[in-house]
Protein backbone atom coordinates (compact mmCIF):
# COMPACT_ATOMS: atom_id res chain seq x y z
CA UNK A 1 0.00 0.00 0.00
CA UNK A 2 1.75 3.22 -1.17
CA UNK A 3 2.77 5.88 2.08
CA UNK A 4 -0.71 8.21 2.31
CA UNK A 5 -0.17 11.43 3.40
CA UNK A 6 -1.70 11.65 7.38
CA UNK A 7 -4.29 14.38 7.19
CA UNK A 8 -5.08 14.68 10.77
CA UNK A 9 -3.35 13.51 13.95
CA UNK A 10 -4.82 14.28 17.60
CA UNK A 11 -2.51 14.09 20.69
CA UNK A 12 -3.42 13.35 24.02
CA UNK A 13 -6.60 14.92 23.96
CA UNK A 14 -8.28 15.88 27.49
CA UNK A 15 -11.61 17.24 27.72
CA UNK A 16 -13.58 17.66 31.32
CA UNK A 17 -16.96 18.64 31.71
CA UNK A 18 -17.08 20.07 35.37
CA UNK A 19 -15.90 16.92 37.44
CA UNK A 20 -16.48 14.27 34.86
CA UNK A 21 -13.53 13.76 32.19
CA UNK A 22 -15.10 12.84 28.94
CA UNK A 23 -11.62 12.23 27.39
CA UNK A 24 -8.33 11.49 28.88
CA UNK A 25 -5.09 11.88 26.34
CA UNK A 26 -6.59 10.31 23.55
CA UNK A 27 -4.62 9.76 20.63
CA UNK A 28 -6.21 9.78 16.60
CA UNK A 29 -5.23 9.47 13.30
CA UNK A 30 -6.41 9.72 9.68
CA UNK A 31 -4.71 9.35 6.26
CA UNK A 32 -6.00 10.21 3.29
CA UNK A 33 -8.12 8.17 1.14
CA UNK A 34 -9.19 6.03 4.61
CA UNK A 35 -12.07 5.37 6.09
CA UNK A 36 -11.22 5.23 9.91
CA UNK A 37 -14.46 3.80 12.32
CA UNK A 38 -14.54 5.41 15.70
CA UNK A 39 -16.27 2.74 17.92
CA UNK A 40 -17.00 2.45 21.49
CA UNK A 41 -20.28 1.82 23.83
CA UNK A 42 -22.26 4.90 24.67
CA UNK A 43 -20.58 7.05 26.82
CA UNK A 44 -16.81 6.15 25.35
CA UNK A 45 -16.27 9.64 24.39
CA UNK A 46 -16.76 9.43 20.57
CA UNK A 47 -18.81 11.81 20.39
CA UNK A 48 -16.97 13.96 22.27
CA UNK A 49 -13.49 13.21 19.97
CA UNK A 50 -15.65 14.54 17.26
CA UNK A 51 -16.65 17.87 18.32
CA UNK A 52 -13.03 18.20 19.05
CA UNK A 53 -12.36 17.91 15.87
CA UNK A 54 -15.29 19.49 14.24
CA UNK A 55 -14.63 22.66 16.58
CA UNK A 56 -17.66 22.37 18.32
CA UNK A 57 -15.59 21.32 21.58
CA UNK A 58 -11.95 23.07 22.88
CA UNK A 59 -10.44 20.42 24.68
CA UNK A 60 -8.61 21.39 27.66
CA UNK A 61 -4.97 19.80 26.80
CA UNK A 62 -3.52 18.16 23.67
CA UNK A 63 -2.90 19.00 20.02
CA UNK A 64 -4.65 18.82 16.52
CA UNK A 65 -2.29 18.78 13.53
CA UNK A 66 -4.04 18.72 10.15
CA UNK A 67 -1.74 17.86 6.83
CA UNK A 68 1.21 18.49 9.77
CA UNK A 69 0.22 22.20 10.96
CA UNK A 70 -0.96 22.81 13.98
CA UNK A 71 -4.89 23.49 14.34
CA UNK A 72 -6.58 25.88 16.50
CA UNK A 73 -10.20 24.87 15.81
CA UNK A 74 -11.92 27.21 18.13
CA UNK A 75 -15.68 27.12 15.96
CA UNK A 76 -17.32 24.97 13.18
CA UNK A 77 -16.28 27.37 10.70
CA UNK A 78 -12.63 26.95 11.58
CA UNK A 79 -13.11 23.17 10.84
CA UNK A 80 -15.19 24.06 7.48
CA UNK A 81 -11.95 25.88 6.58
CA UNK A 82 -9.70 23.26 7.21
CA UNK A 83 -11.54 20.70 5.09
CA UNK A 84 -13.60 18.98 7.45
CA UNK A 85 -17.13 18.72 7.28
CA UNK A 86 -19.68 17.11 10.07
CA UNK A 87 -22.77 15.39 9.69
CA UNK A 88 -23.84 15.22 13.32
CA UNK A 89 -26.22 12.51 14.87
CA UNK A 90 -29.40 14.81 14.97
CA UNK A 91 -28.12 15.86 11.80
CA UNK A 92 -29.03 19.38 12.59
CA UNK A 93 -31.42 19.87 9.93
CA UNK A 94 -34.33 22.58 10.09
CA UNK A 95 -37.43 20.66 9.09
CA UNK A 96 -39.73 23.85 8.05
CA UNK A 97 -37.54 24.53 5.53
CA UNK A 98 -36.41 23.03 2.13
CA UNK A 99 -33.79 20.69 1.11
CA UNK A 100 -32.04 23.57 -0.63
CA UNK A 101 -32.18 26.03 2.25
CA UNK A 102 -30.89 23.47 4.48
CA UNK A 103 -27.79 22.51 2.38
CA UNK A 104 -26.88 25.97 2.34
CA UNK A 105 -27.47 27.33 5.72
CA UNK A 106 -25.18 29.72 6.91
CA UNK A 107 -23.05 29.59 3.64
CA UNK A 108 -25.85 30.96 1.44
CA UNK A 109 -24.94 32.13 -2.51
CA UNK A 110 -25.50 35.93 -3.06
CA UNK A 111 -25.97 38.09 -6.14
CA UNK A 112 -25.39 41.89 -5.78
CA UNK A 113 -28.59 43.19 -7.15
CA UNK A 114 -27.41 47.11 -8.61
CA UNK A 115 -24.10 46.31 -7.82
CA UNK A 116 -25.21 47.01 -4.31
CA UNK A 117 -28.27 44.35 -3.00
CA UNK A 118 -26.91 41.25 -1.49
CA UNK A 119 -30.09 38.96 -2.63
CA UNK A 120 -30.08 35.47 -2.32
CA UNK A 121 -29.00 33.57 -6.05
CA UNK A 122 -31.34 31.17 -5.59
CA UNK A 123 -31.07 29.65 -9.03
CA UNK A 124 -27.13 29.12 -8.28
CA UNK A 125 -28.28 27.31 -4.99
CA UNK A 126 -30.55 24.93 -6.51
CA UNK A 127 -28.59 23.89 -9.09
CA UNK A 128 -25.56 23.26 -7.12
CA UNK A 129 -28.23 21.24 -4.79
CA UNK A 130 -29.13 19.38 -7.45
CA UNK A 131 -25.86 18.28 -8.20
CA UNK A 132 -25.21 17.46 -4.62
CA UNK A 133 -28.52 14.87 -4.16
CA UNK A 134 -27.10 13.46 -7.60
CA UNK A 135 -23.87 12.56 -6.04
CA UNK A 136 -25.05 11.06 -3.05
CA UNK A 137 -27.90 9.28 -5.35
CA UNK A 138 -31.03 10.59 -3.95
CA UNK A 139 -33.98 11.29 -6.10
CA UNK A 140 -35.69 14.41 -4.32
CA UNK A 141 -36.62 17.65 -4.74
CA UNK A 142 -34.59 20.70 -4.11
CA UNK A 143 -37.50 22.95 -2.92
CA UNK A 144 -39.04 19.62 -0.65
CA UNK A 145 -39.34 20.41 2.91
CA UNK A 146 -36.99 18.64 5.29
CA UNK A 147 -40.53 17.37 7.47
CA UNK A 148 -41.63 15.42 4.52
CA UNK A 149 -38.39 13.70 3.99
CA UNK A 150 -37.98 9.51 5.20
CA UNK A 151 -34.99 9.35 8.22
CA UNK A 152 -33.10 7.42 5.18
CA UNK A 153 -33.42 10.82 2.84
CA UNK A 154 -33.06 13.08 6.05
CA UNK A 155 -29.43 11.38 6.12
CA UNK A 156 -28.46 11.77 2.72
CA UNK A 157 -29.48 15.13 2.76
CA UNK A 158 -27.08 15.78 5.99
CA UNK A 159 -24.16 13.65 3.71
CA UNK A 160 -25.31 15.71 0.60
CA UNK A 161 -24.35 19.21 2.83
CA UNK A 162 -21.33 17.87 4.07
CA UNK A 163 -20.31 17.86 0.03
CA UNK A 164 -20.79 21.27 -0.37
CA UNK A 165 -17.58 22.58 0.04
CA UNK A 166 -15.95 19.93 -1.64
CA UNK A 167 -13.83 18.98 1.54
CA UNK A 168 -11.31 16.52 2.42
CA UNK A 169 -12.19 14.94 5.53
CA UNK A 170 -16.17 14.12 6.25
CA UNK A 171 -17.36 13.02 9.89
CA UNK A 172 -20.48 10.93 9.99
CA UNK A 173 -21.64 10.30 13.63
CA UNK A 174 -24.12 7.29 13.65
CA UNK A 175 -25.13 7.78 10.13
CA UNK A 176 -27.15 4.82 10.26
CA UNK A 177 -28.42 4.47 13.55
CA UNK A 178 -32.06 6.00 12.61
CA UNK A 179 -32.34 4.05 9.66
CA UNK A 180 -34.36 0.95 8.23
CA UNK A 181 -32.05 -2.04 6.91
CA UNK A 182 -32.38 -0.66 3.35
CA UNK A 183 -31.65 2.68 4.14
CA UNK A 184 -28.22 1.84 5.79
CA UNK A 185 -27.10 -0.23 3.28
CA UNK A 186 -28.04 3.09 1.23
CA UNK A 187 -25.81 4.97 3.31
CA UNK A 188 -23.22 2.39 3.30
CA UNK A 189 -22.83 2.36 -0.65
CA UNK A 190 -22.31 6.21 -0.13
CA UNK A 191 -19.62 5.82 1.92
CA UNK A 192 -17.67 3.55 0.00
CA UNK A 193 -18.46 6.09 -3.21
CA UNK A 194 -16.97 8.82 -1.03
CA UNK A 195 -13.54 7.06 -0.12
CA UNK A 196 -13.50 6.69 -3.95
CA UNK A 197 -14.20 10.28 -5.03
CA UNK A 198 -11.13 11.10 -2.78
CA UNK A 199 -12.63 11.72 0.61
CA UNK A 200 -11.19 10.56 3.98
CA UNK A 201 -14.11 9.78 6.52
CA UNK A 202 -14.03 9.20 10.14
CA UNK A 203 -17.40 6.88 10.72
CA UNK A 204 -18.85 6.57 14.34
CA UNK A 205 -20.49 3.95 15.13
CA UNK A 206 -21.43 1.67 18.28
CA UNK A 207 -22.79 -0.39 15.65
CA UNK A 208 -19.32 -1.93 14.69
CA UNK A 209 -20.93 -4.85 12.55
CA UNK A 210 -21.68 -2.06 10.23
CA UNK A 211 -18.27 -0.08 10.64
CA UNK A 212 -16.62 -3.35 9.86
CA UNK A 213 -17.45 -3.70 6.61
CA UNK A 214 -16.32 -0.23 5.03
CA UNK A 215 -13.24 1.22 7.40
CA UNK A 216 -9.62 0.55 6.76
CA UNK A 217 -9.12 -0.23 10.42
CA UNK A 218 -10.96 0.96 13.68
CA UNK A 219 -10.04 2.69 16.64
CA UNK A 220 -11.82 1.61 19.85
CA UNK A 221 -12.89 4.38 22.95
CA UNK A 222 -13.27 3.14 26.35
CA UNK A 223 -14.50 5.50 28.83
CA UNK A 224 -12.44 8.00 27.69
CA UNK A 225 -9.53 6.34 26.90
CA UNK A 226 -7.91 4.35 23.58
CA UNK A 227 -8.66 1.07 23.83
CA UNK A 228 -7.04 -0.08 20.66
CA UNK A 229 -6.77 0.28 17.49
CA UNK A 230 -7.36 -2.52 15.10
CA UNK A 231 -7.67 -4.10 11.83
CA UNK A 232 -11.38 -4.08 9.84
CA UNK A 233 -11.37 -7.82 9.71
CA UNK A 234 -10.49 -8.13 13.71
CA UNK A 235 -12.17 -10.86 15.07
CA UNK A 236 -15.55 -9.82 16.87
CA UNK A 237 -14.31 -11.23 20.79
CA UNK A 238 -12.07 -9.16 20.92
CA UNK A 239 -13.66 -5.97 19.37
CA UNK A 240 -16.45 -6.61 22.09
CA UNK A 241 -13.62 -7.05 24.61
CA UNK A 242 -11.90 -4.04 23.97
CA UNK A 243 -15.42 -1.80 23.66
CA UNK A 244 -16.66 -3.10 27.18
CA UNK A 245 -14.04 -3.99 29.41
CA UNK A 246 -11.00 -1.46 27.53
CA UNK A 247 -8.65 -4.09 27.16
CA UNK A 248 -7.59 -6.92 24.64
CA UNK A 249 -9.43 -10.42 25.06
CA UNK A 250 -7.89 -12.53 27.85
CA UNK A 251 -7.11 -15.94 26.43
CA UNK A 252 -7.00 -18.88 28.76
CA UNK B 1 -61.70 18.94 -15.76
CA UNK B 2 -60.54 16.46 -12.91
CA UNK B 3 -56.68 15.35 -13.98
CA UNK B 4 -56.28 11.25 -14.19
CA UNK B 5 -59.15 9.31 -12.74
CA UNK B 6 -59.82 10.79 -9.59
CA UNK B 7 -62.90 11.87 -8.59
CA UNK B 8 -63.82 15.17 -7.20
CA UNK B 9 -64.01 13.40 -3.88
CA UNK B 10 -61.07 11.68 -4.13
CA UNK B 11 -58.90 14.62 -4.49
CA UNK B 12 -60.92 16.81 -1.69
CA UNK B 13 -59.37 13.18 0.09
CA UNK B 14 -56.40 14.38 -0.82
CA UNK B 15 -55.62 17.43 -0.08
CA UNK B 16 -53.24 17.40 3.12
CA UNK B 17 -53.64 19.16 6.40
CA UNK B 18 -50.82 21.68 6.08
CA UNK B 19 -52.62 22.99 2.52
CA UNK B 20 -55.52 23.33 4.59
CA UNK B 21 -53.95 25.46 7.55
CA UNK B 22 -51.93 27.23 4.28
CA UNK B 23 -55.22 28.16 2.35
CA UNK B 24 -57.66 28.63 5.59
CA UNK B 25 -56.61 32.88 6.03
CA UNK B 26 -57.60 33.80 2.56
CA UNK B 27 -60.39 31.53 2.08
CA UNK B 28 -61.80 33.21 5.49
CA UNK B 29 -61.02 36.37 4.21
CA UNK B 30 -63.19 35.73 1.27
CA UNK B 31 -65.51 34.45 3.01
CA UNK B 32 -65.75 37.82 4.83
CA UNK B 33 -65.80 39.80 1.92
CA UNK B 34 -68.60 37.51 0.40
CA UNK B 35 -70.80 38.01 3.36
CA UNK B 36 -70.56 41.21 3.98
CA UNK B 37 -70.89 42.28 0.17
CA UNK B 38 -74.22 40.54 0.61
CA UNK B 39 -75.67 41.60 4.06
CA UNK B 40 -74.45 45.27 3.21
CA UNK B 41 -74.80 47.98 1.08
CA UNK B 42 -71.63 50.23 0.76
CA UNK B 43 -69.35 47.37 2.25
CA UNK B 44 -67.66 47.05 -1.30
CA UNK B 45 -67.36 50.26 -2.38
CA UNK B 46 -63.85 51.38 -2.89
CA UNK B 47 -64.03 54.55 -0.37
CA UNK B 48 -65.18 51.78 2.28
CA UNK B 49 -62.34 49.59 1.07
CA UNK B 50 -59.61 52.38 1.37
CA UNK B 51 -61.44 53.10 4.67
CA UNK B 52 -60.80 49.86 5.81
CA UNK B 53 -56.68 49.97 4.65
CA UNK B 54 -57.08 53.05 6.15
CA UNK B 55 -58.28 51.64 9.57
CA UNK B 56 -55.55 48.74 9.87
CA UNK B 57 -52.27 50.31 8.49
CA UNK B 58 -50.93 50.87 12.01
CA UNK B 59 -52.06 47.77 13.32
CA UNK B 60 -50.47 46.62 10.24
CA UNK B 61 -47.08 48.21 10.67
CA UNK B 62 -47.15 46.91 14.37
CA UNK B 63 -47.72 43.62 12.90
CA UNK B 64 -44.96 43.72 10.40
CA UNK B 65 -42.43 44.02 12.82
CA UNK B 66 -44.06 41.79 14.97
CA UNK B 67 -44.55 39.31 12.25
CA UNK B 68 -39.86 38.83 12.07
CA UNK B 69 -40.14 37.90 15.77
CA UNK B 70 -42.63 35.21 15.79
CA UNK B 71 -41.55 34.19 12.57
CA UNK B 72 -37.94 33.77 14.49
CA UNK B 73 -39.34 32.25 17.40
CA UNK B 74 -39.72 35.47 19.81
CA UNK B 75 -42.19 37.57 20.63
CA UNK B 76 -42.30 41.48 21.20
CA UNK B 77 -44.71 42.95 24.40
CA UNK B 78 -43.45 46.50 23.78
CA UNK B 79 -44.76 46.99 20.57
CA UNK B 80 -48.12 49.44 21.66
CA UNK B 81 -45.93 51.53 24.40
CA UNK B 82 -42.63 52.11 22.14
CA UNK B 83 -45.36 53.29 19.30
CA UNK B 84 -46.71 55.69 22.43
CA UNK B 85 -43.24 56.59 23.60
CA UNK B 86 -41.90 57.33 19.66
CA UNK B 87 -44.70 59.40 19.07
CA UNK B 88 -44.89 61.80 22.00
CA UNK B 89 -40.98 61.89 21.99
CA UNK B 90 -40.78 63.06 18.04
CA UNK B 91 -44.39 65.18 19.03
CA UNK B 92 -42.76 66.78 21.77
CA UNK B 93 -38.95 67.16 19.94
CA UNK B 94 -40.63 68.87 17.08
CA UNK B 95 -42.23 71.20 19.19
CA UNK B 96 -40.23 72.70 21.65
CA UNK B 97 -41.90 70.72 24.67
CA UNK B 98 -39.09 68.78 25.73
CA UNK B 99 -36.31 71.03 24.79
CA UNK B 100 -35.51 74.50 22.96
CA UNK B 101 -35.03 75.60 20.45
CA UNK B 102 -37.40 73.04 18.85
CA UNK B 103 -35.98 70.29 16.42
CA UNK B 104 -36.47 70.44 12.82
CA UNK B 105 -39.21 67.94 12.25
CA UNK B 106 -36.97 65.75 9.70
CA UNK B 107 -34.35 65.71 12.77
CA UNK B 108 -37.10 64.70 15.38
CA UNK B 109 -38.59 61.60 13.26
CA UNK B 110 -34.60 60.74 13.09
CA UNK B 111 -34.06 60.56 16.34
CA UNK B 112 -37.71 59.04 17.10
CA UNK B 113 -36.63 55.90 14.63
CA UNK B 114 -33.61 55.46 15.95
CA UNK B 115 -34.77 55.41 19.80
CA UNK B 116 -37.67 52.53 18.58
CA UNK B 117 -34.59 50.24 17.28
CA UNK B 118 -32.85 51.37 20.22
CA UNK B 119 -35.16 49.90 22.43
CA UNK B 120 -35.79 47.04 20.60
CA UNK B 121 -31.97 46.87 20.81
CA UNK B 122 -31.92 46.63 24.20
CA UNK B 123 -34.49 44.05 24.82
CA UNK B 124 -32.96 41.64 21.97
CA UNK B 125 -29.30 42.15 23.35
CA UNK B 126 -30.62 40.74 27.16
CA UNK B 127 -32.77 38.17 25.16
CA UNK B 128 -30.07 36.85 22.89
CA UNK B 129 -26.92 37.37 25.18
CA UNK B 130 -28.73 35.91 28.41
CA UNK B 131 -30.90 33.54 26.26
CA UNK B 132 -33.76 35.54 28.53
CA UNK B 133 -37.07 34.72 27.07
CA UNK B 134 -38.51 37.83 24.80
CA UNK B 135 -41.88 37.13 26.51
CA UNK B 136 -39.77 38.60 29.96
CA UNK B 137 -37.60 41.19 28.33
CA UNK B 138 -40.02 42.91 26.48
CA UNK B 139 -42.65 42.98 29.05
CA UNK B 140 -40.08 45.08 31.29
CA UNK B 141 -39.81 47.04 27.93
CA UNK B 142 -43.21 48.00 27.83
CA UNK B 143 -43.00 49.18 31.44
CA UNK B 144 -39.67 50.99 30.83
CA UNK B 145 -40.89 52.85 27.11
CA UNK B 146 -44.48 53.57 28.67
CA UNK B 147 -42.52 55.68 31.57
CA UNK B 148 -40.56 57.34 29.27
CA UNK B 149 -43.62 58.39 27.50
CA UNK B 150 -45.24 59.54 30.34
CA UNK B 151 -41.78 61.79 31.22
CA UNK B 152 -41.02 62.65 28.43
CA UNK B 153 -44.20 64.89 28.00
CA UNK B 154 -45.36 65.52 31.73
CA UNK B 155 -48.40 63.20 31.08
CA UNK B 156 -49.52 65.97 28.80
CA UNK B 157 -51.02 65.46 24.86
CA UNK B 158 -48.81 67.27 22.25
CA UNK B 159 -51.26 69.35 20.17
CA UNK B 160 -50.74 71.46 17.07
CA UNK B 161 -47.84 69.09 15.61
CA UNK B 162 -45.89 70.60 12.52
CA UNK B 163 -47.62 69.72 9.08
CA UNK B 164 -44.38 67.64 8.59
CA UNK B 165 -45.63 65.32 11.72
CA UNK B 166 -48.64 64.88 10.36
CA UNK B 167 -47.79 64.05 6.54
CA UNK B 168 -47.40 60.15 7.23
CA UNK B 169 -50.48 59.37 8.67
CA UNK B 170 -52.81 62.07 7.95
CA UNK B 171 -52.33 63.25 3.95
CA UNK B 172 -53.09 61.69 0.97
CA UNK B 173 -52.06 61.45 -2.69
CA UNK B 174 -54.35 60.76 -5.26
CA UNK B 175 -57.27 60.06 -3.00
CA UNK B 176 -54.88 56.76 -1.13
CA UNK B 177 -53.85 57.75 2.19
CA UNK B 178 -50.22 58.36 2.60
CA UNK B 179 -50.64 55.52 5.47
CA UNK B 180 -52.17 52.72 3.66
CA UNK B 181 -48.98 53.72 0.99
CA UNK B 182 -46.57 53.09 3.75
CA UNK B 183 -48.36 50.59 5.04
CA UNK B 184 -47.89 48.46 1.48
CA UNK B 185 -44.45 49.60 0.88
CA UNK B 186 -43.61 47.70 4.05
CA UNK B 187 -45.39 44.49 3.54
CA UNK B 188 -43.10 44.20 0.37
CA UNK B 189 -40.03 45.45 1.89
CA UNK B 190 -40.45 42.98 4.72
CA UNK B 191 -41.42 39.87 2.58
CA UNK B 192 -38.45 41.13 0.16
CA UNK B 193 -36.11 41.02 3.24
CA UNK B 194 -37.77 37.51 4.70
CA UNK B 195 -37.78 35.80 1.04
CA UNK B 196 -34.14 37.02 -0.80
CA UNK B 197 -31.69 37.97 2.30
CA UNK B 198 -29.41 35.75 4.14
CA UNK B 199 -30.80 37.40 7.16
CA UNK B 200 -34.29 36.02 6.34
CA UNK B 201 -33.62 32.89 5.65
CA UNK B 202 -31.69 32.84 8.96
CA UNK B 203 -34.80 33.97 10.55
CA UNK B 204 -36.51 31.35 9.52
CA UNK B 205 -33.63 28.68 10.25
CA UNK B 206 -33.60 30.21 13.85
CA UNK B 207 -36.96 29.78 14.34
CA UNK B 208 -37.43 26.01 13.01
CA UNK B 209 -34.15 24.87 14.85
CA UNK B 210 -32.38 27.12 16.50
CA UNK B 211 -29.51 24.25 17.59
CA UNK B 212 -29.25 23.56 14.26
CA UNK B 213 -28.76 27.03 12.60
CA UNK B 214 -25.98 27.23 15.39
CA UNK B 215 -24.32 24.50 14.27
CA UNK B 216 -23.98 25.59 10.94
CA UNK B 217 -22.58 28.97 11.57
CA UNK B 218 -25.39 31.09 11.27
CA UNK B 219 -24.75 33.72 14.19
CA UNK B 220 -27.97 33.05 16.71
CA UNK B 221 -28.17 35.83 18.85
CA UNK B 222 -27.50 38.34 16.31
CA UNK B 223 -30.64 37.24 14.20
CA UNK B 224 -32.26 37.10 17.68
CA UNK B 225 -31.22 40.69 18.50
CA UNK B 226 -31.98 41.83 15.19
CA UNK B 227 -35.91 40.85 14.96
CA UNK B 228 -36.45 42.06 18.03
CA UNK B 229 -34.78 45.34 16.91
CA UNK B 230 -36.81 45.09 13.64
CA UNK B 231 -40.10 45.22 15.57
CA UNK B 232 -38.94 47.74 17.68
CA UNK B 233 -38.08 49.87 14.50
CA UNK B 234 -41.26 49.02 13.12
CA UNK B 235 -43.19 50.06 15.83
CA UNK B 236 -41.88 53.67 16.23
CA UNK B 237 -42.51 54.25 12.19
CA UNK B 238 -45.80 52.95 13.44
CA UNK B 239 -45.97 56.36 16.34
CA UNK B 240 -45.18 58.78 13.38
CA UNK B 241 -48.05 57.16 11.18
CA UNK B 242 -50.19 57.71 14.48
CA UNK B 243 -49.41 61.34 15.23
CA UNK B 244 -51.18 62.11 11.68
CA UNK B 245 -53.71 59.66 11.83
CA UNK B 246 -55.05 61.23 15.55
CA UNK B 247 -53.81 64.74 14.38
CA UNK B 248 -51.49 65.09 18.42
CA UNK B 249 -49.73 63.03 20.53
CA UNK B 250 -51.57 61.88 23.47
CA UNK B 251 -49.92 59.30 26.90
CA UNK B 252 -52.47 56.83 25.85
CA UNK B 253 -52.18 56.37 22.04
CA UNK B 254 -51.05 53.21 22.64
CA UNK B 255 -53.86 51.72 24.51
CA UNK B 256 -55.33 48.54 22.58
CA UNK B 257 -52.09 48.12 20.16
CA UNK B 258 -50.64 45.57 21.80
CA UNK B 259 -52.44 42.24 21.08
CA UNK B 260 -54.34 42.83 17.44
CA UNK B 261 -50.77 42.94 16.14
CA UNK B 262 -50.05 39.66 17.58
CA UNK B 263 -53.55 37.83 16.64
CA UNK B 264 -52.91 39.55 12.69
CA UNK B 265 -49.38 37.04 12.17
CA UNK B 266 -51.33 34.47 14.24
CA UNK B 267 -54.56 34.82 11.38
CA UNK B 268 -52.02 35.19 8.50
CA UNK B 269 -50.93 31.52 9.76
CA UNK B 270 -47.86 31.97 11.20
CA UNK B 271 -46.37 29.28 13.62
CA UNK B 272 -46.32 30.53 16.97
CA UNK B 273 -43.40 28.59 17.78
CA UNK B 274 -41.53 29.94 14.77
CA UNK B 275 -40.02 29.05 11.56
CA UNK B 276 -43.26 29.26 9.62
CA UNK B 277 -44.87 32.36 8.03
CA UNK B 278 -44.94 35.01 5.66
CA UNK B 279 -45.92 38.88 5.27
CA UNK B 280 -48.64 38.44 2.70
CA UNK B 281 -49.96 35.96 5.63
CA UNK B 282 -49.65 38.92 8.07
CA UNK B 283 -51.37 41.33 5.69
CA UNK B 284 -53.92 39.14 5.55
CA UNK B 285 -54.43 38.69 8.94
CA UNK B 286 -54.67 42.24 9.39
CA UNK B 287 -57.34 42.37 6.98
CA UNK B 288 -59.50 40.08 8.25
CA UNK B 289 -59.58 41.58 11.58
CA UNK B 290 -60.16 45.34 10.29
CA UNK B 291 -62.77 43.92 7.42
CA UNK B 292 -64.73 42.15 10.28
CA UNK B 293 -64.71 45.35 12.42
CA UNK B 294 -65.76 47.53 9.73
CA UNK B 295 -68.49 44.80 8.22
CA UNK B 296 -70.21 44.72 11.30
CA UNK B 297 -70.46 48.31 11.85
CA UNK B 298 -71.48 48.57 8.40
CA UNK B 299 -74.25 45.91 9.99
CA UNK B 300 -74.84 47.64 13.41
CA UNK B 301 -73.39 45.26 15.48
CA UNK B 302 -72.72 46.61 18.60
CA UNK B 303 -69.06 46.70 20.53
CA UNK B 304 -69.38 44.13 22.42
CA UNK B 305 -70.33 42.03 20.16
CA UNK B 306 -67.67 42.79 17.81
CA UNK B 307 -65.79 41.33 20.19
CA UNK B 308 -67.57 38.44 20.64
CA UNK B 309 -67.09 37.64 16.98
CA UNK B 310 -63.21 38.30 17.26
CA UNK B 311 -62.67 36.41 19.75
CA UNK B 312 -64.55 33.19 17.93
CA UNK B 313 -62.62 34.37 14.95
CA UNK B 314 -59.10 34.60 16.47
CA UNK B 315 -60.05 30.96 18.87
CA UNK B 316 -60.85 29.35 15.25
CA UNK B 317 -57.17 30.43 13.50
CA UNK B 318 -55.22 28.63 17.06
CA UNK B 319 -57.05 25.76 16.69
CA UNK B 320 -56.50 25.61 12.75
CA UNK B 321 -52.41 26.91 13.56
CA UNK B 322 -52.19 23.56 15.65
CA UNK B 323 -54.61 21.12 13.82
CA UNK B 324 -53.32 21.92 10.33
CA UNK B 325 -49.73 22.42 10.57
Amino acid sequence: MPDREVLITAEDITVTYGEVTALDGVDFRLNSQEIVGLVGDNGAGKSTLIKCLSGVTQPDSGEIRIKGEAANLSNPRDAKDKGIETAFQDLALADNMTVTQNIFLGREEVQHVGGILPFLDKGKMKQRTEELLDRVNIDISPDEKVKNLSGGERQLVAISRTLLSDPDIVILDEPTSALSVEGAEQVIDLIEGLREQGISIILISHNFEIVKRVVDRMQILYQGTNAGVLPSDAERDEIVSRMVAGQPQQTA
Amino acid sequence: MIEGNQSIGERFANIDSSSIGRHAPIVGLIGMYALFGIYTENFLTVSNQINVLNQSAIIGVLAIGMSFAIFCGEIDLSVAEIMQFVGLLIAALATGMLMWPQLPPLVAIIIGLLVGVGLGGVSGYITSRFDVPSFMTTLAMLFLASGFGLITTNSRPVLSLPGELVFFGGESILSVPVLVIVFIACIVLGQLILSYTRFGQHVYAVGGNREAAARMGVNVMRIRMGVIMISGGFAALAGLLMLGRIGSATPTMGVGYLLPPIAAVVLGGADLFGGEGHMYGTLIGVLILAVLSNGLNLMGVSTEAQLVAQGIILMLAVIANVMFR
